[in-house]
């Protein structure tokens, strides 16, 4: 598998506590990596470093054979290609569904290329797609801000379907969702990961077992271990920091 | 996660709006006629505010300092239409200055009236916004440089007439032939239209799109691959040169000063800051003087006299021959 994302001794520093501590990773073409962690890992930490959200304090991120490192976060999305869904969503919540979708259509993002530019009518049609896919067809005029929480983080995936870039990392997609919604966005998220690497922060075990082949533990700003769910879940020092409760639940059963 | 008011606006109210005022003249209601073309002068100003304010969400607390440079731009070329105007000559100039001098064709100071508001914009969203100045903070800068832009103007009083502002122009001529209310009304309401057509197309491009995403949410748009920076600039540019159209159509009447204020009345308003600033003993001192000075100013008629006749145009006066504060050193005449 060709290498897509790598960071090299990556590290983050806020007045002095080290958020992320010296972070190689490596991330394949088309994979589907999940990234677990405890409370301040790390995680969105890292996150953010790739995005250029946050100016490393340390080490170099590469994407796609190009040195990203410290790039603004318009650079890293429009030219280099990675789109972010944040923890949360983030969304712009007095426009339409319709609107999120086809404001985060890629290419029409410079200033030529919209002043007094119309809409192009595959955009709409694009995004009556993406609507269908991620089951909002019936609420597109509905303000972003109308939406259950559930429909937001749709919208806000949907958004990355528009966007179309080869890496998408999604912060905690499942975040105070239902079970059966948790489950649905779990095959959303599997049929993205064919064509296009995903890089997918999450809590909720349940979610990680459905879509994850390989899991890479962050723990204190450092990579504790990474492999195969399986392998993981047996991992003695994950269960520890990460794993406890579910390894006595599962003791229970 | 508020969601806006719907407000009961759009393009029908618009329509019904545009057809009122487009038939108002032929009441033939001089007065009101005037009056409303005022009103459609700030129209203007208002569409500029609401690209910037309405659409992306930056609250320019200054932007009357972009209408008052096209305001002064345009009444300055007016002004300099017959050689050096008189509020120069007062304080010595003999002679145009080539700045003034290149807008007195009026075509160029229409131009100047738009583009270097645009400019002004451009180089001030530039700075701010690339440094990441967003939200309260731009306001508060816009504020405080509406305030330096107040003071630059007086301070110049030997170019700008200070405090008295510019007053007693001519009309606005179209192709050598002066224009009467109802027609100058009509010329202000065609811009009005081309104004509103361009914001309507504006804003329902791709970048009104882009805009109302920044309002909504700047921070999560540079994830999508906008840089907000630029189009904060552009609008903020656009914005500026719709602002100074407006100045400059604000202008034209022979009644309006740009610093409409009855004589006497802007001395005392400065002695009152005087007050704040510098100790009250010195601003009833202050007061007195400009009282007395306000009262040997007054003519037979009880009437002050820059404002006595119709044009305003300032008579020569005895009380001119005491030259004005600060003449001799040919420091500006302003006194806080």
């Amino acid at each position: 598998m060709r290498e897509i994302l790598r960071t090299e001794d990556l590290s983050a520093c806020f007045s002095g506590f080290w958020a992320l501590d010296h972070v190689n990773l490596s991330v394949g073409e088309g994979e589907l990596r999940v990234i677990i962690g405890p409370n301040g890992a790390g995680k969105t930490t890292l996150m953010d470093l790739i995005t250029g959200k946050t100016k490393p304090a340390g080490g170099r991120v590469f994407f796609d054979g190009h040195d990203i490192t410290g790039k603004p976060p318009h650079e890293i999305a429009a030219r280099y290609g990675i789109g972010r869904k944040f923890q949360g969503p983030s969304l712009f919540e007095n426009m339409s569904a319709a609107e999120n979708l086809e404001l985060a259509a890629p290419r029409e993002n410079t200033v030529p290329r919209t002043f007094f530019r119309r809409e192009p009518v595959r955009l709409r049609q694009k995004a009556g797609e993406v609507l269908r896919r991620i089951g909002l067809s019936e609420k597109a005029g509905n303000m972003a801000c109308e939406l259950s929480h559930g429909e937001r983080q749709w919208l806000e995936i949907g958004m990355l379907m528009m966007q179309g870039p080869k890496m998408m990392i999604l912060d905690e997609p499942t975040a105070g969702m239902t079970a059966e919604e948790t489950r649905l966005t779990g095959r959303m998220i599997q049929r993205l990961a064919g064509d296009r690497t995903v890089l997918v922060v999450e809590h909720d075990m349940d979610f990680v077992r459905q879509v994850a082949r390989t899991v890479t533990v962050l723990h204190m700003g450092r990579v504790l271990a990474q492999g195969p769910l399986e392998e993981i879940e047996k991992d003695p020092r994950v269960v520890r920091v990460y794993l406890k409760s579910d390894g006595r639940e599962r003791e229970h059963a | 996660m508020t969601r806006l008011a719907k407000i009961p606006a759009g393009r029908y109210l618009d329509f019904a709006l545009f057809l009122a005022l487009g038939l108002f003249p032929l009441t033939g209601l001089l007065f009101y006629t005037q009056l409303l073309q005022k009103y459609l002068v700030f129209l203007i100003f208002a569409y500029s505010l609401d690209l910037l304010w309405g659409y992306a969400g930056l609250m320019d607390l200054g932007h009357a300092v972009l209408f008052g440079m096209g305001g002064y731009l345009m009444a300055l070329s007016l002004s300099a239409q017959n050689g050096v105007p008189e509020f120069m000559a007062r304080y010595g100039v003999r002679e145009v200055p080539a700045w003034l001098a290149a807008i007195v064709p009026l075509p160029a100071a229409v131009l100047a009236g738009i583009l270097i508001p645009a400019l002004f914009a451009g180089l001030l969203g530039r700075f701010l916004f690339s440094s990441r100045v967003g939200g309260v903070f731009f306001s508060v800068i816009t504020l405080a440089l509406a305030q330096v832009f107040n003071l630059f103007i007086q301070s110049q009083q030997k170019y700008t007439g200070g405090f008295n502002g510019i007053g007693g122009l001519p009309g606005l001529a179209l192709f050598g032939r002066p224009l009467d209310l109802v027609q100058g009304y009509y010329l202000v309401f065609a811009v009005v239209l081309l104004v509103y057509a361009f914001c309507r197309g504006l804003t329902a491009s791709r970048f009104g799109l882009v805009l109302r995403g920044i309002r909504e949410n700047g921070a999560r748009l540079e994830f999508l691959g906008y840089d907000p920076a630029r189009f904060k600039t552009a609008v903020f540019m656009v914005s500026g040169a719709l602002a100074g159209l407006a100045g400059v159509l604000y202008v034209d009447r022979k009644s309006t000063r740009l610093n409409s204020r009855r004589q006497g009345q802007p001395a005392r308003r400065g002695a009152r800051r005087h007050a704040g600033q510098r100790g009250r003993q010195r601003a009833l001192r202050e007061f007195r003087r400009v009282l007395a000075a306000s009262a040997r100013r007054r003519s037979p008629r009880g009437r002050v006299l820059r404002t006595a006749g119709h044009h305003g145009r300032p008579r020569p006066s005895r009380t001119r021959k005491r030259p004005p504060e600060g003449e001799g050193d040919g420091a500006p005449c302003v006194r806080f």
